[in-house]
């Protein structure tokens, strides 16, 4: 094995260029794509202005939730400039918090607490106000059930009163534990979705694995570089024959592509905040391993390079497509079971474990192994 | 000592050799002449192990081609008529990425070495910048490096400077004569063949090549 890795180094020295920039391409789309998403997502968010006639922890907290909404986008200003704004459409619509907001909260009132003022362009209005209102609605809520509370302590002579805040407090840390607003919903005699695992259009590892599937597929031919070259004569007289030495050198390639893929692992953990698991390294590894064995095998099959290139293109292409990956088609593999049973990263992009490609190209390899040699006399 | 029993090889109904029996020893060089087509590469190939006769044997030292075919392709060095080398590497890569995948180990210096004993000075040019006949040197050197007592050679010197070509006949002269090599030649230069080879085979009967060889008293064995 290192006599061969001696023969590899020497032939990427020649192509050390080319080699670290399909290992990086993956991974430098991903991230590409991942902020081109994120800058449109940015740029396509309702421009709403927020005026302050007062400045509490309720005031503040409005605003803090708004700011949130990944739709909007909030900015604070005074009452001339946000009506200036609004003339000139630079905002859709602009809401006025007024004064003596909070005291209306701690009693319970939701009457007359915002002014939205809204232009003949403005379409995030109606949407922005069902917001502010609900958030209004949770406070109020809250202040009424901790006064609810408060009176039924008196009512009951209970040793402890709560103060008002500690109440409000308390119902906040039990909403937080309970997760009283996160819940799945499904069709009668159909599986819950967790809403984990989905292949979304902003599904990091489905673009990286799009992107990783073209790179193995053109940083393998080489094998049909030098399956086609005048050296491959050579290989009669060597120690290793011609398969021994391809075989050796896709190990080294597979060794190559797993360290950028645990690159690729700390980048998007760090950076995109992507959760790794045990089956989740499992599950990347046996995608490398399937990756390797269809470029090996694709790549043994052709004999023109050009046509290779051409083919690997369009089985990538292919690929993203059926995968929805990069371009859903209303999670399109899920529809058609077939193309999700068949589909070689449908298992990764669902955190599971393929075999079926791995099995199935193994055993193509196996049987291209004991065929016959090109200059191989079989005595 | 190589010794060739009865060979015969046919593609299909076409007859390409018929019953070639010859004994070679060690430290002798032949030639092999013949017209296109006639079957000097197939032999070649059957001595390579590249290609199977139809029957016949081939028995090099003590070994049988038949039944150590892996021991065989250890003592052949075959030098193939189209260069098999890496254009985009230096000599010096090039000899280095072979000896990788050689049966056995050489430094640095002994590689060199080989290359300086058939005046391939270019250590570290690359191939492409070469000579036709630096680059045929080279090709030769790389089928050596394993040091093996039976070197096949497919018109090794085809298209190069006389000077090369002296270079490289005075090479294999040595190889044979100092150390016991037995070379088996394909050219079409008679001249080259005469001043080489203590025998001539010519496959297939053609005075052509009987009246050139009777001129200058080299023995020709006819198939």
């Amino acid at each position: 094995m290192r006599a061969i890795l001696n023969t590899r180094l020497l032939l990427w020295k020649r192509q050390k260029g080319m080699l670290l920039f399909w290992m990086l391409l993956p991974i430098i789309l991903t991230f590409s794509i991942i902020m081109l998403i994120s800058t449109t997502q940015g740029n396509a968010k309702i421009p709403v202005g927020i005026v302050l006639q007062e400045q509490t922890d309720y005031t503040d907290r409005l605003l803090k939730e708004l700011s949130n909404t990944s739709s909007l986008q909030v900015e604070i200003m005074t009452e001339e400039e946000a009506l200036h704004q609004l003339e000139i459409h630079k905002l859709d619509s602009a809401f006025i918090i007024k004064e003596g907001y909070t005291e209306k909260i701690l009693k319970g009132s939701r009457n007359r607490l915002i002014t939205g003022i809204r232009s003949d362009l403005s379409f995030g209005y109606i949407p922005v106000s069902e917001a502010i209102q609900a958030i209004i609605q949770q406070d109020t809520g809250r202040i009424k059930a901790a006064f609810t509370v408060q009176q039924l302590s008196k009512e009951y002579d209970s040793p402890s009163i709560w103060t008002m805040n500690e109440i409000v407090e308390k119902s906040k840390e039990i909403e937080k534990q309970e997760n009283l607003l996160q819940t799945s919903f499904s069709f009668t005699r159909t599986k819950a979705s967790s809403g984990e695992n989905k292949s979304s259009l902003v599904n990091p590892w489905g673009i990286w694995a799009i992107f990783s599937f073209l790179s193995t597929l053109l940083l393998f031919d080489w094998l049909i570089k030098e399956k086609n070259s005048s050296i491959y004569k050579r290989f009669t007289f060597t120690k290793y024959s011609f398969k021994m030495y391809a075989i050796q050198n896709s190990i080294i390639y597979l060794s190559l592509f797993l360290l950028f893929d645990f690159i690729s692992i700390s980048l998007f953990t760090i950076f995109l905040n992507q959760p790794t698991s045990l089956t989740f390294i499992i599950s990347l590894v046996m995608l490398r391993l399937t990756l390797i064995m269809a470029a090996f095998t694709l790549a043994l099959s052709f004999k023109n390079v050009y046509l290779y290139y051409v083919f690997s293109f369009t089985l990538s292409l292919i690929m993203a497509i059926t995968s929805g990956s990069i371009v859903p088609l209303d999670r399109l593999p899920e529809k058609i079971s077939v193309i999700s049973s068949l589909h070689p990263l449908q298992p990764f992009l669902h955190n599971k474990i393929g075999f079926f490609w791995f099995i199935l190209l193994s055993v193509i390899v196996m049987f291209w192994y004991g065929r016959k040699g090109k200059f191989d006399a079989n005595y | 000592m190589l010794t060739i029993d009865s060979l015969s090889k046919s593609y299909g109904k076409k007859q390409i050799l018929n019953n070639i029996s010859l004994s070679i020893e060690k430290g002798e060089i032949i030639g092999l002449v013949g017209e296109n087509g006639a079957g000097k590469s197939t032999l070649i190939q059957l001595l390579a192990t590249i290609d199977k006769p139809t029957s016949g044997s081939i028995i090099l030292g003590e070994s049988n081609y038949a039944r150590h075919k892996k021991e065989i392709r250890k003592q052949i060095g075959f030098v193939p008529q189209e260069l098999a080398l890496w254009e985009e590497f230096t000599v010096k890569e090039n000899m280095l990425f072979f000896e990788k995948l050689s049966w056995i180990r050489k430094s640095t210096g002994e590689l060199k070495q080989l290359c300086l004993d058939m005046s391939l000075d270019k250590w570290d040019e690359p191939v492409h910048t070469l000579s036709g006949g630096m680059k045929r040197k080279l090709n030769l050197a790389i089928s050596l490096i394993h040091d093996p007592p039976l070197l096949l050679l497919d018109e090794p010197t085809v298209g190069i400077d006389l000077k090369s070509r002296k270079e490289i006949g005075n090479y294999l002269q040595l190889q044979a004569k100092e150390h016991g090599k037995i070379v088996i030649y394909i050219s079409h230069d008679m001249d080259e063949i005469t001043s080489l080879c203590d025998r001539v085979v010519c496959i297939g009967e053609d005075p052509f090549y009987e009246e050139i060889l009777a001129k200058t008293g080299t023995e020709l064995i006819v198939f």
